[in-house]
């Protein structure tokens, strides 16, 4: 087994940079996405909040990896169109592809997190802004926005690492993450230990990421 | 001359849906008075104080602040809650702010104060409460009385007209009562308009200037401490002073 990391230790470094930045970056980019939809989910009433549901609903309800064909391989048919409009570029890359269906995923996860934290935040919270006169941008900005954070970074830890073990998938439209190296290097040895490492890799970055996380946390202390 | 009244209710009526919460409440509140609204619990003491920051809203009457008469204009809103503070019994204290960082939040951002010239005016009332030594300590560090005191700075802060305390003891220790009860007491010393609803007797006999007393939504009773503890003319203040003597 130590054979078949050594010998390949080029193309697993490679696949173990690949899934901890695009889970990274995707999930960095799905909470910036998530931010709006999460707090009009939370606040807003009429069209705007009934567009957070549809988006929510759409991409939570379906399966990531669906997600992830219809992008690449759905996309895929409407290259003229897409060339026409100059967006080929975008859908002809499998790692483009790849990263918008997981920012997709996990926006719809990190919106419902979002709202959650808003909603759990206290009426008199709400009354002492009104009684010190904030404008709705500051009492956003300094009081909801960073309550709200604190109260979701939990859950959102446990999206990010979730997202790193769905980044697997990616490994079916041909990018070369962890799995897809994984892939390959078996295809050339046929040695299912392969596997195994590649379940260790996992194992470690996921390990890293929650000590990461707890560190984080920690920093909350006025949480108490 | 007469100066104007700080606050003066007219005929103001409040309904939460169909229950009748405030009825024809009629009270002029003088600057620079200091007044004690107490009544068994549900009798409207804390909407009415609520009203008068537009924490709650009317539904008829006339409500007066500041020369400033409350509608719903959000700019009339603004600038009466620009004029006065308000205590809660649960402090409400930003749990992710500093105690200076609580004071300066709004002084910062709403009134465009430089930071430099915010903070100096936070640690001038931080002092005032005595918590000048906490300024950098977050609320989950402090105890309930200091974390009032704090409360009371940052109200201060924006040196209000008036002063709003609902039940601000009701939450605290007998030994933290008694130190927020001190710095409320030095605030009445120093002019300030007050209004407080408090179980507190001791404080309204010591420091304020006339005591109401409500129950079911009307006001049954005004008077100075003196007469309104000793020969209450109601027979329901008579009762409700008989419950609080004897728990």
């Amino acid at each position: 087994m130590f054979d078949l990391y050594l010998d390949y230790i080029d193309r697993w470094s490679h696949g173990l940079w690949l899934t901890a930045s695009m889970s990274t970056l995707s999930v960095l980019i799905g909470f910036l996405v998530a931010l709006p939809i999460g707090f009009v989910r939370s606040r807003a009433k009429g069209p705007l909040a009934w567009l957070a549901i549809a988006y929510v609903n759409l991409f939570r309800g379906m399966p990531l990896l669906v997600l992830m064909f219809l992008v690449y391989y759905g996309f895929g048919q409407f290259n003229s169109e897409l060339r026409a409009m100059g967006l080929w570029w975008f859908f002809r890359d499998a790692y483009f592809c790849g990263m918008l269906a997981l920012v997709l995923n996990t926006s719809a996860y990190q919106a419902e997190i979002i709202r959650g934290s808003l909603d759990t935040i206290s009426t008199s919270v709400i009354e002492t802004n009104a009684a010190l006169n904030l404008t709705r941008w500051t009492a956003f900005r300094r009081v909801l926005l960073p309550i709200a954070f604190a109260k979701a970074l939990p859950p959102l830890g446990n999206e990010y690492i979730l997202m790193v073990k769905a980044t697997s998938l990616l490994a079916i439209i041909t990018v070369f993450d962890l799995m897809g190296e994984a892939r390959t290097i078996f295809s050339e040895t046929l040695d299912l230990g392969v596997y195994y490492v590649a379940a260790i890799h996992y194992l470690v970055l996921v390990l890293a990421i929650e000590w990461t996380l707890r560190r984080v946390e920690a920093r909350f202390k006025w949480m108490a | 001359m007469v100066s104007p009244p700080a606050i003066s209710f007219e005929k103001l009526n409040k309904y939460y849906g169909k229950f009748h919460v405030l009825k024809d409440i009629d009270l002029e509140v003088a600057k620079g008075e200091r007044i004690v609204v107490c009544g068994p619990s549900g009798s409207g003491k804390s909407t009415l104080i609520r009203c008068i920051n537009r924490l709650e809203t009317h539904q008829s009457g006339r409500l007066i602040v500041d020369q400033c008469e409350m509608n719903n204009t959000p700019s009339t809103v603004r600038r009466i809650r620009d004029r006065v503070g308000m205590c809660f019994q649960h402090f409400n204290l930003y749990p992710h702010l500093t105690a200076l960082e609580n004071c300066t939040l709004s002084l910062i951002y709403t009134r465009k104060m430089p930071p430099k010239e915010a903070k100096q005016r936070a640690m001038e009332y931080l002092a005032r409460v005595r918590m000048d030594g906490f300024a950098q300590k977050y609320p989950s560090q402090l105890s309930g009385g200091q974390q009032q005191r704090v409360a009371i700075a940052r109200s201060l802060c924006i040196q209000p007209e008036v002063m709003l305390f609902d039940e601000p003891t009701s939450a605290l220790d007998p030994e933290s009562i008694s130190e927020v009860l001190d710095v409320m007491a030095d605030l009445a010393i120093g002019g300030m308009t007050m209004i407080c609803v408090t179980h507190e007797m001791g404080f309204a006999r010591k420091v304020a200037d006339r005591v109401v007393f409500m129950d079911a939504g009307e006001i049954v009773e005004i008077a100075d401490p003196e007469t309104f503890f000793t020969s209450p003319s109601h027979e329901r203040s008579a009762r409700f002073l008989q419950q609080i003597i004897n728990h």
